[in-house]
């Protein structure tokens, strides 16, 4: 009887080998996926920007009562670059373009550098990103700032709804 | 009696094309190092993924690593990106195959200290011809919910092979 079933289990085999020639005779390499130790991270000290009333064709505002009014500190284990990049400012179908000059139902906005913390000449735009700095080592702290325009007319059919911007900061490594 | 034999038959064709299948797909997964990744505030992501030897017909995962920070629970999305500057060495994957990866979260909440693993699924179409190749490509792994709000690009390069 045993001898019986070691046949058929024999049998068995054999017939899946026949079955599965192509899987069994295989030579597919091995896949190696590696999942590397290094990390970005970065914090940076202000995240939020009440920017109270403006007005067609105000004078560019700043964030906060500072030009280095934030810092960014690279809390990760390899040197990053950080880009920047902003949004059309929305509410309720009154838009404001995100643009490189004050205009017509455009804003600008223009980010400053530590190196040259009182000149607001990075631009940030809505499509792309533009480099705030590049090579932060880590445990190393950046200071910078924001300067907003609004635009030189409004939409005359805007009754003065909040406006939202999201400003995002992209870090990757060096 | 037969019918024993029959099962046993059939069990035995089974197990063996299981195993067959699975060898025919190996994947080794190399961790990262015993590395504790304590963040006392924001949040982290682990960069330069390195696939090997991927070849037509494979699929596999892969881990997209957050670290959250200790200082309170995180909205994140993440998005697949096509590098502009790729690394010395690699090219940017170019768009038509960034569709073999999948985001299996495209948005995840992590709780405060926790680090998450969301799994990156990788399938290689059997009729690729795009082998021999080294590319690059990104994922964007922001934090939702702020006015300033912080992204990082998760730098993944992939090696296509026969």
């Amino acid at each position: 009887m045993k001898k019986k079933l070691m046949g058929v289990l024999l049998v068995g085999i054999l017939v899946s080998s026949f079955m599965f020639p192509a899987v069994v005779g295989a030579t597919n390499p091995t896949v190696t996926i590696t999942v590397s130790a290094q990390f970005i991270s970065i914090t940076n000290s202000q995240d939020t920007w009440t920017m109270g009333v403006v007005g067609e064709g105000d004078a560019a505002v700043k964030w906060g009562s500072s030009d280095t009014h934030s810092q960014i500190n690279n809390t990760g284990n390899v040197p990053v670059d950080i880009q920047i990049q902003g949004t059309n400012a929305t509410l309720e179908g009154y838009n404001w373009t995100l643009g490189s000059a004050a205009g017509d139902k455009i804003y600008s906005l223009y980010a400053n550098t530590e190196a040259n913390p009182t000149t607001y000449d990075i631009e940030v735009k809505y499509t792309g990103y533009s480099n705030l700095t590049t090579n932060l080592a880590t445990a190393t702290l950046y200071n910078w700032s924001m300067e907003f325009t609004p635009p030189t007319v409004f939409d005359p059919a805007d009754p003065g709804t909040d406006k939202s911007i999201t400003i995002t900061l992209v870090a990757s490594k060096h | 009696m037969r019918k024993l034999v029959i099962g046993l038959l059939l069990l035995v064709t089974l197990l063996t094309g299981c195993v067959a299948t699975n060898s025919s797909n190996q994947t080794t997964t190399v961790p990262t190092s015993t590395t504790n990744y304590t963040l006392t505030a924001g949040f982290g992501v682990l960069t330069d993924v390195q696939i090997d030897q991927a070849y037509p017909g494979w699929t596999g995962s892969a881990p997209l690593t957050i670290i959250n920070g200790g200082d309170g629970n995180r909205s994140f999305t993440i998005v697949l990106t096509s590098v502009v500057d790729p690394r010395e060495g690699y090219e940017a994957l170019p768009l038509q195959y960034l569709s073999w990866f999948t985001v299996s979260e495209p948005s995840v909440v992590v709780p405060a200290g926790v680090t998450y693993q969301v799994p990156i699924i990788i399938a290689i179409p059997a009729n690729n011809t795009y082998t021999g190749r080294n590319a690059e490509l990104g994922f964007l792994v922001s934090e939702q919910g702020k006015l300033v709000q912080v992204a990082y690009e998760a730098e993944w390069f992939i090696n296509t092979t026969d």
